[in-house]
């Protein structure tokens, strides 16, 4: 390089030191994530240094003449170099602890220089082709988006970092993914002007002798590109929410609460059932269960599916399954009627939903439900409301010697839960499975111990259903792969082909040993649908076929960290409510507290303030165009014009005549607003205005051209200016 | 490409990193967004691809409208003297146009023949009146520079989008005035062109007693050149070598192989040019590029011709066509000063020509193409870099490792500029008798 473009190169801009630095802040975090992934087994520190080392010692090297082979040479022999020094050091009389250390050592100096030559090598590349900046770029932006692959196909809390962090911000996990999306694409954004500019002006590499200069003023143009760019952003990530967000909103919730009328199944066979980990609502048991027959699990009943239609089982008519309220969660409800049941507890729980439901789902048999003050502490609370149950206490063993149905049924309600599928295979096959089988009870428990035994649990059994078909057949006398929506629908179709009154419950299933302290975290995997059988004097009683081969465990412990988090979010719990005063329930306001404002009624209240004085500010300064008098139109064009020039930082002061104020801001400002306040003058001495209000209006817009000598940038911003709306305009 | 295609990638300013952005996104449409409803990807495809056609239509949209309205200019500023190759700052001028938002003009002026532009400016934002910088610069060698061509790039600043197009300057005609570096003396004698043996003055930096000063003494050396201590010592007669006059008939005929950037020869040679005129001697001067019916008489005329037969200069020289020129030349120089024979005619040169063999030779057959003519070269070597590099000969490697610097590193056969073959061409001329001076840059 000559002494001459040494000398030019010291003159260029410092394009390319930002361009390093902003390399190296990003080599940094990419090394920290994949630290965070599969850990290397040193410090972040070293980490960092080896990446700004790298990017320093490949930018150097990009000045030099070296070429490609030279650089992979040289890197190569580095290694070499470092290899041999470790092998002669490993040579030396050491042993147990001290060799030990020194091969310690000599791994992460080895990691270290090995990371720093590969990113030196990564700089030289990008320094010397400029093709390798987008590429580098879009490498990353590849792998970040890989990063968050557990997410596709809108399964957002797939991973445990993003659940958590949108649990932390409060926001959707929609939000936090879009979010994230338009954080790499500003990243992108960046990346792309950093490096545009420092190839084009070619600070570290003197390949051509090209110099630049600016001049400009960029300030608008920053402000006008920033904004535009804010409104592609907003109108990307609008559409995109938008377009999503019903999609994700119903699978959020599928399963068991998309439908509420009658006739149609809330279950889709589509859908992905159970998939998801993400909290869905918070149990509080506010008295202790311990009867419950199915311990540890625990049904929480939703809906309740006993009519056949179109190959499925849909919701039926309300007077068939009383004991199934199909309410949304904030609705009050009483139970018309315990039917006199034996062995059944009262149980008092409180359901926090963390999620939108469409439907309130209880433990069986709710006699009561009423709505719950949401805890004010947080958002992430959606409604909530407590339930009055007669909850099974009955020993299963007890079941044996009852009889199904109800003899009170009419025959209606009989043929209604045992109507059969017209697949005459079920038939045969319920045959086949309960061999001599005589009691109901035993016949039921023998298909699903059947069932169990044959079925493979799976969430993609794969089935190509046609239209109009029915999708348990390819499950049950197919490769029996299916998951809780198939074995309901074929335990139920089995047991009704036997005359057994049967039906699909859906809602939550949950296992109890999770819970804490009474407090039960439901997730959007604990969803499930069961088969129920009703037994005389026992009610509906859960037939659950529940597979002992499972293809895809998709069970996760729950997040006690984040139950004990939610726990502390409620407020104490409450004795349970005696039979007497239930009556009084529905009257119940609860969670009555002192209404403390928080920071979002405080940003709410300052929007508002904000949008009122904005409002304001519009009628004071396009005022005169609405219809008046000469006189008011006067007033108000002066009223206009004062708070703009007020807004462009020119007040009137104390003592001055108007006439004066005129002559300083021509003065001052080269602008001369002196249309208006001749008419102004003439109708404050003559007592009324001189002129037609055609005339008056030209005078106040020519007044507001001549303001346009200030740059449109400054007029825009200072209209926002609320202060303004405060001056003392003096109408003479 | 056809001048249909041509027209048709005019309009569609994409770049190649804006290209490879669009297949980019298209690989994540296929791949992510549409096969696994990636929701990230998604962001990132409706984003960029929002962005990306917001920039190609504001390129395409302002590109049209600004390529009717640029106009640049060029003024040296308050800069007093351009030296070449010594960085400078030129004043750029543009006329007031809106350089919308993200967007950035770059104009980069063409010179003469240039194939790359020297200088670029940058321009963004909005103004309402004329907006100037100052932009640095280095002209490669000497001359009288004028700006072609203006050739303008409206690109964002993302680099996703680039329109060109081109317009000429304002001040088209107006030209850059590139001076060679100033020398103070060049240590060169002022030969004559024409001489009396035995009437020579010595010159005033010339020492005598070398022993390669002394000849055996002939009738025509005339009594007072014999050296009598050494006769009292030897018994031979000697007598000092006759030494170049310095202004014995006061006239200097001096050509200038000057390449293009051979600016410290073209100094030399008029620092040389100006001594002389200061020595009240008659000059005919001539150089590369310049005409050879033409030569320059003084030292502003020496002075013009530099400059403007810089541009003039074939970047390859051909020994045949300089040696015709200066045929022609030494035939001008004759006419001029009405003589029928020259004794001596001064030829400048540089590195260009000492430092590879092909230039060696075509020196010497300069110089026979000279003698031919019926006058003595006399070569004033200026040498480019330190004298004292071009006296050390050039190290070579072994060729394997010649071979493998090669290699791996740009340029690592050294510089043919820094090696020289000055001895080989001292030895060359010698059969010939022809002088060589080599010249200080001070």
């Amino acid at each position: 390089m000559s002494t001459a473009a040494a000398a030019l190169i010291k003159t260029a801009p410092a394009g390319g030191y930002l361009a390093s630095a902003f390399r190296a802040t990003l080599l940094c975090l990419a090394l920290l994530g994949l630290d965070y992934l599969i850990d290397f087994g040193f410090a972040e520190a070293l980490l960092i240094l080896a990446a700004c080392s790298g990017v320093w010692l490949g930018g150097t090297l990009a000045l030099t003449r070296l070429r490609a082979t030279g650089l992979f040479l040289s890197h190569l022999a580095g290694l070499a170099v470092l290899w041999i020094i470790t092998r002669v050091f490993l040579l030396l009389p050491l042993s147990g602890v001290s060799l030990l250390y020194l091969n310690h050592i000599f791994d992460i100096a080895m990691m270290v220089i090995a990371t720093i030559l590969l990113i030196s090598a990564a700089t030289w590349c990008f320094w010397k082709i400029p093709l390798i900046a987008t590429l580098e770029v879009l490498i990353l932006c590849l792998a970040s988006i890989q990063a968050f692959a557990a997410h596709r196909n809108y399964r957002f809390d797939a991973a445990k970092t993003l659940n958590e962090l949108s649990w932390k911000l409060q926001v959707h996990p929609l939000v936090t993914l879009v979010s994230i999306g338009l954080l790499l694409t500003v990243l992108i954004g960046f990346y792309f002007t950093v490096t545009s500019r420092a190839l084009a002006r070619d600070t570290r590499v003197a390949r051509n002798t090209s110099y630049q200069a600016s001049a400009g003023r960029s300030l608008p143009s920053i402000i006008v590109g920033s904004l535009l760019l804010v409104l592609i952003l907003g109108t990307s990530s609008y559409f995109i929410l938008q377009q999503n967000y019903s999609i994700i909103d119903s699978r959020l919730q599928n399963g068991v609460s998309d439908e509420l009328k009658e006739g149609l199944s809330p279950l889709g066979f589509h859908s992905a059932l159970g998939a998801s980990s993400q909290p869905a609502a918070l149990v509080r048991l506010e008295n202790d269960y311990t009867g419950n027959p199915h311990s540890p699990m625990l049904y929480l009943r939703e809906a309740a599916l006993s009519a056949y239609k179109d190959n499925e089982m849909v919701m039926a008519a309300r007077e068939f399954n009383p004991d199934v309220p199909i309410l949304t969660p904030g609705t009050h409800y009483k139970s018309e009627g315990f039917p006199d049941q034996y062995e059944r507890t009262p149980i008092n729980h409180s359901i926090y939903l963390l999620t939108d439901h469409k439907l309130a789902f209880t433990i069986d048999y709710p006699l009561s439900i009423v709505e719950l003050t949401t805890p004010k502490k947080t958002n992430k609370f959606k409604s909530a409301y407590r339930v009055y149950s007669m909850a099974p206490s009955f020993a299963l063993p007890n079941l044996l010697d009852a009889s199904v149905g109800d003899p009170n049924w009419d025959e209606n309600t009989l043929d209604h839960f045992t109507d059969q599928h017209p697949d005459k295979r079920y038939r045969e096959l319920a045959l086949s499975i309960i061999g001599g089988t005589t009691n109901p009870i035993q016949q039921a428990e023998t298909i699903v111990q059947y069932l169990n035994t044959k079925s493979i649990y799976t969430l993609t059994p794969g089935h190509e259903v046609e239209e109009g078909s029915d999708p348990t057949a390819p499950y049950l006398f197919g490769d029996m792969r299916g998951y809780c929506v198939h074995f309901a629908h074929a335990t139920v179709y089995l047991l009704r082909s036997l005359g057994i009154p049967a039906r699909i419950g859906t809602g939550y299933l949950t296992d109890m040993s999770q819970a804490k302290d009474g407090h039960i975290l439901l997730r959007m995997n604990d969803r499930h649908a069961w088969a129920e059988v009703y037994i005389s004097g026992y009610g509906w009683v859960p037939f659950d076929t529940q597979p002992e081969q499972v293809e895809v465990h998709a069970e996760t412990p729950v997040d006690s960290t984040l139950l004990e988090e939610l726990m502390g979010l409620l407020e104490p719990g409450e004795e349970i409510i005696p039979e007497d005063i239930l009556a009084d329930e529905f009257s119940e306001q609860t969670e009555s507290s002192f209404p403390l404002l928080e920071a979002n009624d405080f940003i709410h209240a300052l929007l508002l303030t904000l949008f009122t004085l904005i409002l304001a500010k519009i009628y004071f300064v396009a005022g005169w165009r609405l219809p008046g008098t000469a006189q008011q139109t006067i007033n108000r064009g002066w009223t206009a014009l004062s708070i703009r020039l007020a807004d462009l930082g020119i007040k009137r002061t104390a003592g001055e005549t108007t006439l004066e104020f005129i002559a300083r801001i021509n003065r001052s400002y080269a602008t001369n607003p002196d249309a208006l306040p001749p008419v102004l003058l003439a109708c404050k001495y003559a007592e009324r205005p001189s002129q037609s209000l055609d005339a008056i209006r030209n005078a106040i817009q020519r007044d507001f051209r001549a303001l346009k000598k200030f740059p449109a940038w400054q007029r825009w911003l200072s209209f926002f200016n609320p202060f303004s709306l405060f001056i003392r305009v003096q109408i003479p | 490409m056809s001048s249909y295609a041509k027209r048709v990638s005019e309009y569609i300013p994409i770049t190649l990193r804006g290209l490879v952005l669009v297949l980019f996104l298209l690989f994540l449409y296929l791949q992510f967004v549409k096969e696994f409803s990636d929701i990230i990807a998604t962001v990132i495809v409706v984003t960029l691809l929002l962005v990306l056609f917001t920039m190609l239509a504001s390129a395409l949209f302002w590109g049209f409208y600004l390529r009717q309205r640029t106009i640049l200019s060029l003024y040296p500023g308050s800069v007093k003297a351009i030296t070449a190759r010594v960085p400078v700052t030129l004043s750029v001028r543009l006329n007031p146009v809106r350089i919308p938002p993200l967007f950035t003009l770059v104009a980069e002026p063409f010179f003469c023949d240039q194939e790359a532009p020297l200088m670029s400016a940058l321009f963004s934002g909005f103004a309402k009146k004329n907006r100037s910088t100052t932009a640095p610069i280095a002209f490669p060698h000497r001359g009288y520079w004028h700006t072609e061509r203006v050739r303008w790039l409206l690109t964002d600043c993302f680099g996703l989008t680039a329109f060109y197009w081109e317009n000429e300057p304002l001040n088209k005609s107006q030209s850059i005035t590139v001076e060679p570096p100033e020398i103070l003396d060049t240590g060169l004698p002022l030969i004559a062109s024409s001489y009396r043996e035995g009437d020579t003055i010595p010159h005033h930096t010339d020492f005598s007693g070398d022993y390669y000063d002394i000849k055996r003494y002939h009738p025509s050396d005339g009594m007072n050149k014999l050296l009598w201590k050494l006769f009292a010592r030897s018994g031979e007669l000697l007598a000092r070598k006759p030494e170049e006059s310095v202004a014995p008939e006061g006239q200097i005929v001096a050509f200038c192989l000057a390449q293009r950037t051979d600016d410290a020869l073209a100094a030399a040679f008029l620092r040389y040019v100006a001594i002389a005129e200061a020595a009240e001697m008659r000059i005919i001067a001539g150089c590369t590029g310049s005409s050879s019916d033409t030569p320059a008489r003084n030292s502003e005329a020496a002075y013009e011709m530099i400059l403007a037969a810089a541009h003039q200069i074939p970047q390859t020289l051909d020994p045949d066509k300089a040696g015709n020129n200066i045929s022609d030349f030494i035939d001008t120089a004759k006419n001029i000063l009405q003589i029928s024979k020259l004794a001596h005619v001064i030829l400048f040169v540089s590195d260009s020509f000492i430092s590879t063999p092909a230039g060696t030779e075509a020196l010497l057959l300069i110089g026979k193409r000279v003698a031919d003519a019926g006058a003595q070269p006399v070569f004033c070597y200026i040498p480019t870099t330190d004298s004292s590099a071009t006296t050390q000969p050039a190290r070579r490697l072994p060729a394997p490792l010649q071979t493998f610097l090669n290699v791996c590193v740009e340029h690592a056969t050294e510089d043919p500029r820094t090696q020289s073959f000055f001895p080989q061409f001292m030895n060359a001329c010698k059969p010939y008798g022809w002088a060589v001076h080599i010249g200080a840059r001070t």
